[in-house]
């Protein structure tokens, strides 16, 4: 074909149809201008450790209690499978300086965001909390209550009794505990006991070497200890599992205090699920400094070797946090925690949150 | 059109190849001139055009259209033709972490060029450009926290215009063609220069100068390939493309006196402070690449002169452990004299350690129906492509998966439908779906932030474009 039919085409072809799409080509730029959301970042997994929205208001900071007393704490969350409530057990400090251990339980209605404040300067309202039923006595002389429930549908309670030790006792509703005998338990005083048991019916191989675990904080090191035992509650001797940190490193790169360095107060052990299938124990735990008690979070795959979440603490509060235990109910995560304002008063703080994508499931 | 099968060929060509040759340069500087931050190539990914998409991008030995440019520049001086395309693609992709979709940007926009032939002393010759435009975004920049998940091949790098020119030559009629080709992109660097006082007491009594200065430089990136036909029905391809690795470079210089009682009567206490502030980071990498493949061909049963069939198969080498981190590093730097005022270092961005890979691809065209005025062709194709990515068991989430792409299309050819198309124009359409297998990352850290998940996805992609030859 020679050249000049050849550009006498390509003139006919763009008079004839070429204009129009040419018109159409050179008004892309403003299409481009329009530009799209960045997209990408969307449904991120969350693990529910950060993002807590309290639901607290100026004249309901607790959940549960009041700031006039009497001081409540120790609280334990459980989801209850067969009527899908979620059940807390916490102690009550009585007039005479006794606890007692509380039951309550509250429809398990995910709480509903609230709406969206109308205008960017007006304060977001909190979400909603779980509304509790009148709390039923349980257990006198006792506090600091961490409950499981057993393969059987039973429940297995661990606490502290008068003199700190720790105890176990079991239940069929959950409010009529007996004495669980068991051996090889601690002679002296510990704090924030936390149970843990593997499911025997798991598909994967749980993390404890044992049906059950006891996560402990010792008295005399501030650290937490763990001890297992098969369903005959005979519990091996105990191994420390998270001590108080040490060789925390500001920006610099020079040390700083940790945020933990005092104590490790309170621990609360989950059994949990990774979105890949595999096992791990999660840890929220309450730390002190010498002037500040905080929460953090720690994990492991074995049970035995935690590591410490990088972005610790999870919670600064400015009153002190203590006992912190957490549920998942749908695809929303919760925290209570004991705010203690002085002896005598304090409540049990809730938290939530509302990841687009919840990951650990527990 | 194939010279054995064309023998109006003429050496008046020559002249329409000089003028067109003028015009396609000049069409080139246009569109580089509006494209400034051009800056990367979802060709990559997707290919270049229905035909490839359909064909499992299997084209390095087949591509003698302007989506050469990409595939294989050689293969434009394998035809006579002056071809002006235009289409569109559009890929969808659904890239989930757990099974939540992250709503990954999809790819959409025009592609199309123009492939002008001519000849010199009976060696054919061709000049050619060819462009990606997306209707979304001209181009994308950020760079995210090395711990936040993300697609990596996925998330910003398709978010471009490219825009290549090729010129290819005919070095032995009818057996060898070489061809080279430039891909045209952009650097980002950029200073946030700002001046004055800062009052260390007293926000109200600092007064700053700001001064802005960014540059978009220009980065080219060669190609090159060579297309071997030592017979009528086989045909050889090799393409080289180099690595580039494209930077976002953004800085902020503050200097100035630091002083107090800034609001009535300044009292220096530095003089010549200067803070320095340096965000470098790796844009869009894209690995040097060495194409080779093999095609055998059935002879033309029409005048389309297309062959009746095409099988081809081909593999392609990606270097991507040469890839650096895409998170920003920003160095930092202090002098405020005499005061006790530092800023500590940052840690240097964690190796994405991604490795090269071998990706296999094959394609297969096939004439079903010759009418008169109608000409239909099938193709399907597939690849299989290895992610670079290691499985993401640390601090980064830079999450990829291997892929299972599988590719369908046609094209029609309508023939003698109007003296303005004295060949044959061409419908082409392609589809294609893109698996990404699922993988899984069990974090070493019980502890990591993002904690343990599940990747795994897919892409559906589209294809159209209007041939036209003269």
């Amino acid at each position: 074909m020679s050249a000049q039919p050849r550009s006498k085409h390509l003139l006919a072809f763009i008079g004839r149809l070429g204009v129009p799409a040419l018109l159409f080509i050179a008004s892309l730029p403003a299409c481009a201008a329009l530009g799209g959301e960045d997209g990408g970042a969307d449904n991120l997994p969350d693990r529910g450790l950060s993002g807590w929205l309290p639901t607290a208001t100026a004249t309901a900071p607790y959940t549960l209690g009041t700031v006039d007393g009497p001081a409540l704490g120790g609280p334990s969350a459980l989801v209850d499978p067969t009527t899908s409530r979620l059940v807390l057990w916490f102690h009550q400090r009585d007039t005479d300086g006794t606890f007692s251990i509380y039951r309550t339980s509250a429809p398990q209605v995910p709480a509903p965001l609230p709406p969206a404040p109308t205008s960017p300067d007006a304060e977001p309202a909190p979400p909603a909390t779980f509304t509790f039923d009148a709390p039923t006595l349980v257990l006198d002389d006792a506090r600091d209550p961490s409950v499981v429930r057993l393969a059987d549908g039973r429940y297995l309670m661990a606490y502290l009794d008068a003199s700190s030790l720790v105890r176990l006792a079991t239940s069929a509703d959950g409010l009529t505990f007996t004495d669980q005998p068991a051996t090889g338990l601690p002679t002296d005083a510990r704090a924030s006991p936390s149970l843990v048991l593997s499911a025997p019916t798991s598909q994967t191989p749980s993390p404890t070497t044992s049906p059950v675990s006891l996560y402990a904080v010792a008295a005399a090191t501030n650290a937490l200890v763990r001890q297992t035992a098969d369903l005959d509650f005979a519990f091996s001797s105990e191994l420390t599992v998270l001590a108080p940190g040490v060789d925390c490193l500001d920006l610099e790169g020079e040390p700083e205090p940790c945020w933990d360095e005092a104590a490790i107060t309170d621990a609360e052990v989950r059994l949990a699920t990774s979105p890949t299938g595999r096992p791990l124990l999660r840890v929220f735990y309450a730390g002190r400094t010498s002037s500040t008690t905080s929460l953090g979070f720690a994990a492991s795959h074995d049970g035995v070797t935690f590591s410490r979440y990088p972005f610790n603490p999870v919670v600064d509060a400015t009153i002190s946090a203590t006992a912190p235990t957490t549920v998942r109910i749908d695809d929303a995560y919760h925290l209570f925690y004991a705010e203690a304002r002085n002896a005598a008063s304090g409540g049990i703080v809730h938290l939530v949150s509302y990841p687009p994508a919840a990951a650990d499931n527990f | 059109m194939n010279r054995l099968t064309s023998p109006s060929r003429t050496h008046h060509a020559r002249a329409a190849f000089v003028s067109a040759s003028a015009l396609t340069l000049a069409a080139t500087v246009l569109l580089a001139a509006h494209s400034p931050s051009a800056r990367a190539n979802p060709l990559d990914y997707f290919g270049f055009g229905p035909r490839g998409l359909s064909m499992g991008s299997a084209q390095v030995a087949l591509a003698d259209d302007i989506t050469a440019n990409y595939y294989n520049p050689a293969g434009l001086a394998d035809r006579d033709a002056l071809q002006l395309q235009i289409g569109y693609t559009l890929i969808d992709p659904t890239l989930t972490l757990n099974g939540n979709d992250l709503g990954v940007d999809g790819v959409r926009g025009f592609q199309g060029g123009l492939l002008v032939p001519g000849d010199i002393f009976g060696h054919r010759l061709a000049v050619s450009v060819g462009v990606h435009l997306p209707d979304e975004r001209v181009t994308r920049l950020r760079a995210l926290p090395e711990a936040q998940p993300r697609f990596a091949l996925y998330d910003n790098h398709p978010q471009r215009l490219v825009l290549t020119t090729s010129l290819a030559f005919e070095l032995v009629p009818e057996i060898l063609s070489v061809g080279v080709g430039l891909t045209y992109l952009s650097d980002t660097r950029g200073r946030l220069d700002v001046t004055g006082e800062v009052d260390l007491l007293d926000a109200a009594g600092t007064e700053l100068v700001s001064a802005v200065d960014v540059d978009f430089s220009a980065v080219r990136y060669p190609s090159a390939g060579l297309l071997f036909k030592p017979t009528r029905n086989l045909r050889f391809g090799l393409a080289f493309r180099d690595e580039f690795d494209l930077t976002l470079d953004i800085g902020v210089v503050v200097t100035g006196d630091i002083v107090t009682n800034g609001t009535t009567t300044p009292t220096p206490l530095v003089e010549g402070a200067r803070l320095e502030v340096s965000s470098r980071n790796s844009n869009l990498f894209s690995p040097r690449q060495l194409v080779f493949g093999v095609a055998w061909t059935g002879d033309p049963t029409s005048p389309n002169d297309r062959p009746c069939f095409s099988l081809t198969a081909e593999l392609g080498w990606y270097q991507w452990s040469r890839m650096k981190s895409p998170t920003a590093f920003l160095t930092t730097s202090l002098d405020a004299g005499s005061l006790p005022l530092s800023i500590p270092p940052n840690p240097e961005p964690t190796a994405p350690d991604f490795h090269d890979i071998l990706i296999p691809r094959i394609g297969y065209e096939q004439q079903v129906l010759a009418l008169p005025n109608l000409d239909l062709f099938v193709r399907a194709g597939a690849f299989y492509e290895p992610s670079p990515a290691p499985t993401q068991t640390g601090v980064t989430n830079f999450v990829d998966g291997d892929k299972l792409g599988f590719g369908f299309g046609l094209a029609l050819g309508f023939r003698d439908l109007s003296d303005v198309f004295p060949r044959p124009f061409w419908l082409d359409l392609g589809v294609s779906y893109i698996a990404m297998l699922e993988r899984t990352h069990d974090k070493v850290d019980p502890a990591d932030p993002t904690g343990d998940y599940i990747s795994d996805g897919h892409f559906v992609g589209f294809s159209s474009s209007l041939r036209f030859e003269f």
